[in-house]
């Protein structure tokens, strides 16, 4: 563009300085830009959907291998919709929306007002004489009975609507995903999210302010935020409730909830609200964080016992492998169940605390019965025995074997037998010990999140969809009228809103404009 | 009372249940009952596929011979029965679980089936066109039948983030704009095949292909007898365009109210899940179709061409994804199926 224009004659006119701001608004105020933003937005969404997005470097280097990542990483497909170049391609249709709706809005506002002429289709009415009032006026009457607001009346012609403006609600619902957009924005230049683990009567103080937000990260600095002002919450639980429901004799996880008293920083003084419930689907909102119950840490502790004598004790977490120097092999424990049990057809009652266990002999033990003695021993040691057993088991085999051991691949380790479940009522025995749980122990993991955005995106949102059903469900009816001298005139007829019933209504108001009904 | 759905006895403190005339219950009738519903629902569904089948071939029987009644009739009567049958299934499959019918896929896709019938019957009754209605019980038929054979109907608990207000509107709204979607779908196929037909007959397509397109359109005739005639093509393909205005906002309801739901569950309303994203795409995709609508350039071959991609990410969202998911081994919050 040269930042001219031709005028009605053909000369070129030169639009001085605003030359290029009229350009780019007129670039950015194309339909087929907003076909194009939103093919390729699709179609890097796509991209997006196919690779895992988001996760450590370590876990992609052990799936794909070095070499893949290196390549997917470099070219921005493991975080693509949080680099520079998503966020300018939503900003561009930002302005495109912005642009659209402006441009068209100020096109179309007086588009349906009456020209001089009626159009080929409008259709021929008569204006039923009524003694003492002009067909206008006779015309302004009926549509006004009707519920339409006259528009535009001026000569002969006459425009009305009744229902919504269709332009304005476009209008409205097109800003909307503007301002959705702006909020989605927000959210990734702006929020920051961590988590807290809470045990009974042990305070836990969560900083309100983060430097660890998107727009650091994209420009690459990173604040210091020791001395910002801020409102700490501080969160003691003092209740964690467990929901289970039993099925086909499986345990399902009904709820989770944390009873906390929060105390919130304020300039005057503390505030502290006391048991505070956050449950699944039910967080709660203090100062800028809301916290949301998301996961729980269990502890249990393990007794072994011989011939009545407790002999061995270890401090077990849920999911978390666990050893025994009395037995050996490696202990893996699934979820703690404690808590209320429910049933469908029974009354709610109190679970027994207990945790399935699976077991796994020593490698030793599996691969090679006749262990040396070395190997035996490491059998019933820590994690670093275990390695010494392996390296013990490894040698063997190439003794027996010859060279050949060291073409073969390494033998796979021995299978988790299931044991039983660890309950702190019934006794599991195993391999002539005694095994009990004892005190069962939740902690709450709560994670918390500050998202400016959020407020932005749920005012557009309901905007969008108010805007959006108006224009598509709700009638709006608009009618041009042109008459003559003679009383004899044409009517054009417009309808949106697929809920109306344009045909019924505007032979209603032929009819009535001829005299026939009221 | 927690833990007891609607319809089952009432609790007591102490272990067995009561009725609702006060006399003591067995927990195990109750249990028996269920299993006798679940058995009676599943009759109920395989009778509803063979209704699907009815009217399927009814459609296929009418292109041949559309002069009679019967097949026309007939093909209607197959899918108001299987509409009709899948209502009770519906109702019993509430009962049973005191929740809304759609938390696998099971359910899921018996009320996609459901949602896609009723919607296309209305259509069908208010123009009297039954072309699409070939497409219709092949798409509902063919979900009703994976249900059936590919997915367990066991009745889980609801995990905890799936006990929200919002599951109901979330999943309802979304597959009532799916199946919206479906018809608008088979409603442009059967437009694009009348044209493809009256082209081949003027013999308006190249020579190299006119043969085979001729075999793949042989059961679809030109006839005025299904409903669509030159002088009504323009405003039958419009009904593509309302069906999908009609559909689009509750997409987008559809969205929006799931990433209200994550924002109440999970903390964050947007997380990028490949089923997320694809539901954008799909929203897009559908945008895209609407914009191709306002300008007279656009409104053929383009938006017809879009409106069978919009479809293609429609049905990525709803099954594909899952099954990519799956097969890649993408991880996804959205694989409770």
């Amino acid at each position: 563009m040269t930042g001219q224009r031709m005028t009605e004659d053909g000369h070129k006119h030169h639009a001085g300085w605003t030359a290029p701001f009229r350009w780019i608004a007129g670039e950015l105020s194309r339909l087929r830009l907003t076909v194009w933003l939103l093919i390729v937005m699709g179609v890097t969404m796509i991209v997006g959907s196919i690779f895992p997005q988001g996760y450590d470097a370590d876990t992609y280097i052990s799936s794909w291998g070095e070499a893949r990542y290196a390549l997917l990483s470099k070219l921005g497909f493991l975080n693509l919709f949080h680099t520079k170049y998503f966020l300018i391609l939503g900003s561009i249709l930002l302005l495109n929306l912005v642009f659209c709706s402006l441009v068209r809005w100020s096109a179309r506002r007086g588009a349906g007002l009456a020209g001089e002429r009626p159009p080929a289709h409008a259709r021929e009415i008569v204006i039923g004489a009524r003694e003492g009032t002009s067909p206008i006026g006779i015309a302004r009457d009926v549509l006004t009975a009707r519920g339409y607001k006259i528009l535009s009346a001026t000569g002969n012609v006459i425009t009305a609507r009744r229902g919504p403006w269709p332009e304005g609600v476009s209008l409205l619902y097109h800003l909307a995903i503007a301002v959705a957009i702006l909020g989605f924005i927000l959210s990734a230049l702006y929020s920051f999210e961590g988590d807290v683990t809470l045990y009974p009567a042990e305070p836990v103080t969560v900083r309100t302010v983060s430097a660890a937000t998107g727009a650091n990260r994209i420009l690459g600095a990173f604040a210091d935020t020791s001395d910002w002002a801020e409102r700490n919450v501080t969160l003691t639980m003092s209740e964690f409730i467990t929901e289970w429901e039993l099925h086909q004799e499986k345990y399902y996880p009904k709820d989770w909830i944390t009873v906390a008293d929060v105390t919130h920083e304020t300039p005057r003084e503390d505030v502290t609200y006391r048991d505070r419930r956050i449950e699944v689907n039910r967080p709660f909102r203090i100062g800028a964080l809301t916290f949301y119950q998301m996961a729980y840490e269990q502890e249990f502790d393990v007794v072994v016992s011989a011939e009545g004598v407790e002999i061995e004790r270890v401090r077990g977490n849920a999911y978390e492998p666990f050893t025994l120097e009395s037995i050996g092999g490696t202990f893996f424990p699934g979820t703690l169940r404690v808590g209320t049990l429910f049933e469908k057809y029974h009354e709610p009652r109190p679970v027994v605390p207990h945790v399935a266990l699976k077991w796994q002999p020593p490698a030793a033990e599996a691969d090679a019965p006749d262990t040396t003695d070395a190997a035996a021993e490491a059998a019933h040691g820590d994690g670093a025995a275990e390695e010494d057993a392996e390296h013990v088991v490894a040698a063997d085999t190439a003794d027996t074997t010859g060279g050949a051991a060291e073409a073969e691949p390494p033998a796979p380790p021995p299978e988790k037998i299931e044991i039983g479940d660890l309950s702190a009522g019934e006794p599991l025995e195993f391999e002539g010990h005694t095994l009990t749980l004892e005190n069962p122990y939740e902690g709450s993991v709560l994670t918390y999140r500050h998202d400016p955005g959020v407020t932005t995106l749920y005012i557009a949102i309901v905007a969008f969809l108010i805007g959006l059903a108006l224009r598509t469900y709700w009638p709006s009816y608009r009618v041009n009228i042109w008459i003559d001298e003679s009383a004899r005139g044409r009517l054009a007829f417009r309808a949106t809103g697929m809920l109306g019933d344009p045909e019924a209504k505007e032979q209603e108001l032929v009819r009535a404009l001829s005299g026939e009904s009221d | 009372m927690r833990g007891a759905g609607p319809g089952s006895a009432l609790l007591r403190p102490g272990k067995q249940p009561l009725s609702h005339t006060g006399a003591l219950v067995d927990p195990q009738v109750l249990i028996d009952r269920d299993i006798a519903r679940l058995a009676l629902e599943r009759t109920l569904l395989w009778v509803a596929l063979w209704a699907y089948v009815v009217a399927f071939a009814c459609y296929l029987l009418h292109f041949a011979a559309p002069r009679l009644k019967a097949f026309r009739n007939g093909a209607t009567a197959g899918l108001v029965a299987a509409a009709a049958l899948q209502t009770i299934v519906i109702i019993l499959r509430t009962i049973s679980k005191g929740a809304s019918p759609f938390q696998s896929l099971y359910e899921s896709l018996a009320w996609f089936a459901w949602m896609t019938v009723v919607a296309y019957l209305v259509i069908e009754w208010r123009r009297q066109v039954r072309l699409p209605g070939f497409f219709v019980s092949l798409i509902a038929g063919g979900a009703v039948l994976y249900a059936l054979l590919g997915q367990s109907p066991e009745i889980k608990p609801l995990f905890p983030a799936l006990q929200s207000v919002w599951f109901f509107w979330h999943v309802a709204i979304a597959f009532a704009s799916y199946a919206i979607f479906v018809v608008a779908f088979s409603v442009e196929l059967a437009y694009l095949i009348q044209i493809l037909l009256w082209k081949l007959e003027a013999r308006e397509v190249p020579a190299f292909f006119w043969w085979p397109l001729r075999i793949l359109v042989a059961p679809f005739r030109v006839t005025a007898e299904y409903g669509i005639t030159r002088e009504n093509i323009a405003r039958f393909h419009r009904s593509v365009h309302q069906l999908v205005l009609f559909g689009f906002p509750m997409l987008a309801f559809g969205i929006m109210s799931g990433a209200a739901w994550a924002n109440e569950a999970w903390g964050v309303y947007w997380q990028w899940d490949p089923k997320e994203t694809w539901s954008l795409i799909t929203w897009f995709a559908f945008a895209l179709y609407l914009h191709t609508r306002v300008r007279p350039r656009w409104r053929g071959a383009p938006s017809s061409l879009i409106m069978i991609i919009a479809f293609a990410c429609m049905v990525t969202t709803f099954i594909g994804i899952s099954w990519l998911a799956k097969l890649l081994g993408i991880p996804s919050l959205h694989l409770y199926g």
